[in-house]
């Protein structure tokens, strides 16, 4: 398998409703990345784009139809789609095309435009629940996470109080990202504790809301980082994927098993044995603030139940000794589900090659490690990047 | 480390045109409003049918795997875990052991509600551990529902029941010590 | 492999019906706007010049997808258009069938790249690729900003 690298990104404004279409939403993310890599359309052999059901935006095969945008017109383009899991799904599904040889720079867009569904994204996230099983009892999106996290909570006796730092946290880093929807350089955790309940044990605040966006990234062979002369590749050192069961209802949810695969079988290909001694920051998915918890122990960043305790002593600050978020993750800059690839991978090759201006790491860092998460608390990919 | 750059240069802004809800309800952002026509009559399958058979006869019934000596529930034709065809046929009971639950001040499309709804997985007794299914709670208060406590289904009168997880009303807390 | 049994009697074998539905409301874009604004205000049809690769475009976009420059430059589609083709469209879109046969038309404009399928307005009997048309549209008070703002193409003559 051949060495591949990012050498370039973008991203649109995350915002609750952006005027753009998914096509222009695509290019948007499209052009700035082909800037930043300094290269054009006729430089790129395929394009690999990640987007969440075609039910969001409202058109089907959006794929096919947004594909121009990513500059899908006369290559080889391929869609993939794997729930929430698509933001680090897709590059890994970009790292295939590379690392096979079968291409040498190779465009990941992925795009959402969630705002398209009328009056709430809740009206198709409702068609994701088994017919028979789930959906007569009318369930609501959030009812899933609030009984993980409470599971979550339960069994490790974790206070609300340090969940909602996470959010603080969060939210407080993405000051610093210029595409940040939902950044509060003031919050408290006293504002996400009195925040409206709307599932308990979940609130307003610890929840990303939805969003539109696209981001963008350009990934090169190492022949091509070398004949381009690029400064500052970052290089895929470890790719995993792994999905459990549909049986929501049959797992204890207090760990992402799946998650915790993933992650070995990332972590087995760049070589890392002791993840939380050997990695240097983490952008795990965090579209609850206590997901980042949860998938801090999936990523095997530290024991189980262990990741509050973390937070609570400042570890996970920019400035702490394994920063977490320093984006300032979903719930700082938003949540247009596959789009997101630009907080996650995206600021992995942010950080890894100095690019991240305000939100850059202050101490030395190379290795990042970031997670997406997808469908019915079921599926995660990991990328584990170096620089 | 190398050199600190910014992703864009300085001044030029990312991308995107940011719309209010007011510059869509006023029709200021042109746009085309649609509702597509999409009924299904989705096949409940053979592990289903049964499952919803049983339930309008006031029963729960799992598929059991032999080599895994799990004992599914919902029933599936084949197990996951060995990926093999399941052998047979196990009715489970109607009481069982609150897993996880929410207290939602939301209904199904997000709508404020100021009663709230008690939902969460309840494990089936007769079950594998930890095999269970969605369901709301009932009789129980945001005080006294816990993960760990004890419920049994309260069941529609037969001829309200139709074939559906909705046969049961609701699960609702058991004095310990009872079955 | 198969199931170790199966129930083969159809009654027991159960349906579940449900929908798969919900409201949306598609923006025009930055692309869309720039040519159905100019719809509504004065039945103008607005094209896209790419100066990089010298192409024009209707409907207009936002960025060429040829080289995925910007489009910075607008111009004005020929009042005339020719239709390239026909379809007479004889069911609707849930498949019932129409009273009498719809005339449909791809209809292109000289000097541009693209075009527009929409309906062409006169009899089914005598409609035909290569016939010389022109856009109609609805009154002003009636123009909502859609692509219905158009009612369709009628031969010159």
């Amino acid at each position: 398998m051949r060495k591949v690298a990012c050498i370039g990104a973008g991203m649109t404004l995350f915002r609750r409703r952006l005027k753009e279409t998914p096509k222009e939403l695509c290019w948007e993310a499209t052009r700035m990345a082909l800037d930043s890599a300094k290269l054009e359309m006729k430089d790129v052999d395929a394009v690999v784009t990640g987007s969440a059901p075609d039910a969001f935006d409202g058109v089907h095969q959006k794929g096919e139809y947004y594909a121009d945008g990513c500059g899908g017109f006369r290559k080889p383009i391929t869609r993939v789609f794997t729930g929430g899991g698509t933001a680090v799904f897709s590059p890994i599904a970009a790292w295939w095309h590379v690392a096979s040889g079968l291409a040498d720079i190779v465009l990941v867009v992925n795009e959402e435009k969630m705002s398209s569904c009328y009056p709430h994204p809740q009206s198709v996230f409702a068609h994701i629940w088994d017919p028979i099983l789930d959906r007569p009892l009318q369930p609501n999106l959030v009812w899933i996470f609030a009984m993980e996290m409470n599971r979550y909570m339960t069994v490790h006796k974790i206070k609300k109080e340090d969940i909602a730092r996470v959010a603080v946290k969060n939210k407080r880093n993405a000051v610093a990202h210029p595409a940040a929807q939902l950044a509060d350089a003031k919050i408290t955790v006293e504002d996400v504790l009195n925040s409206e309940m709307m599932a308990w044990p979940v609130q307003r605040l610890d929840i990303s809301p939805p969003s539109d966006g696209a981001s963008a990234l350009v990934l090169a062979s190492a022949d091509a980082v070398k004949r381009l002369h690029v400064e500052s590749p970052v290089w895929f050192d470890g790719v995993g994927w792994c999905i459990d069961s549909t049986m929501w209802t049959d797992r204890d949810l207090y760990f992402p098993e799946y998650l915790a695969r993933a992650s070995q079988m990332a972590y087995k290909q760049a070589r890392i044995d002791q993840p939380r001694k050997q990695i240097d920051f983490a952008e795990p998915y965090d579209p609850f603030d206590y997901k980042e918890l949860h998938h801090m122990e999936g990523l095997l960043l530290c024991n189980k139940g262990e990741a509050p305790k973390l937070t609570r002593e400042g570890v996970t600050q920019r400035d702490g000794d394994l920063p977490t978020c320093p984006s300032g993750g979903l719930l700082g800059i938003g949540n247009p589900i596959a789009a997101t690839m630009g907080i996650k991978v995206g600021e992995l090759y942010w950080q890894l090659s100095g690019q991240a201006g305000k939100r850059q790491i202050p101490k030395e860092i190379h290795t990042g490690v970031t997670n997406a998460w997808g469908d019915l608390m079921q599926f995660s990919s990991v990328v584990v990047m170096r620089a | 480390m190398k050199a600190k750059v910014r992703a864009k240069p300085k001044g030029v802004a990312w991308a995107g045109e940011e719309l209010s809800q007011k510059q869509i309800d006023r029709g200021s952002a042109l746009q085309t409003r649609y509702r597509p026509e999409a009924k299904y009559s989705w096949a409940a399958g053979q592990a289903m049918s049964r499952f919803l058979e049983e339930l309008q006869n006031g029963k729960l019934i799992a598929r059991k795997c032999h080599a895994c000596q799990r004992t599914l529930f919902p029933p599936r034709m084949f197990c996951e875990q060995c990926y093999r065809p399941t052998d047979e046929w196990v009715y489970v009971k109607d009481s069982g052991t609150i897993e996880t639950f929410s207290v939602s001040y939301l209904d199904k499309d997000a709508k404020r509600i100021t009663e709230p709804i008690f939902v969460g997985v309840v494990s089936v007794d007769g079950a594998s551990p930890q095999m269970g299914m969605m369901h709301y709670f009932g009789e129980v208060t945001k005080e006294t529902i816990r993960i760990g406590m004890k419920v049994k289904a309260v069941w529609k009168p037969p001829p309200e029941r139709t074939g559906s997880v909705l046969d049961i009303r609701y699960w609702k807390p058991i004095p310990e010590g009872r079955r | 492999m198969t199931f170790l049994e199966k129930t083969a009697d159809p009654r027991r074998l159960r349906h579940w019906k449900g929908n798969v539905e919900a409201d949306y409301i598609y923006t025009a874009g930055i692309g869309g706007e720039k040519m159905l604004k100019a719809v509504k205000r004065d039945r103008t049809l607005v094209t896209a010049i790419c100066t990089h690769c010298d192409r024009t475009f209707f409907p207009p976009r936002m960025y060429c997808e040829h080289c995925l420059s910007q489009i910075r430059k607008w111009g004005k589609a020929p009042g005339k258009a020719t239709v390239a083709a026909v379809s007479l469209a004889r069911v609707d879109e849930n498949g019932a069938t129409l009273p009498e046969p719809q005339v449909w038309g791809l209809f292109r404009f000289e000097g541009v790249d693209g075009g527009l399928v929409h309906r062409l307005l006169m009899p089914p009997g005598k409609a035909a690729a290569g016939t010389a048309v022109r856009p109609v549209f609805k009154d002003a008070r009636k123009r909502t900003g859609e692509i219905t703002d158009l009612l369709g193409f009628v031969p010159l003559k």
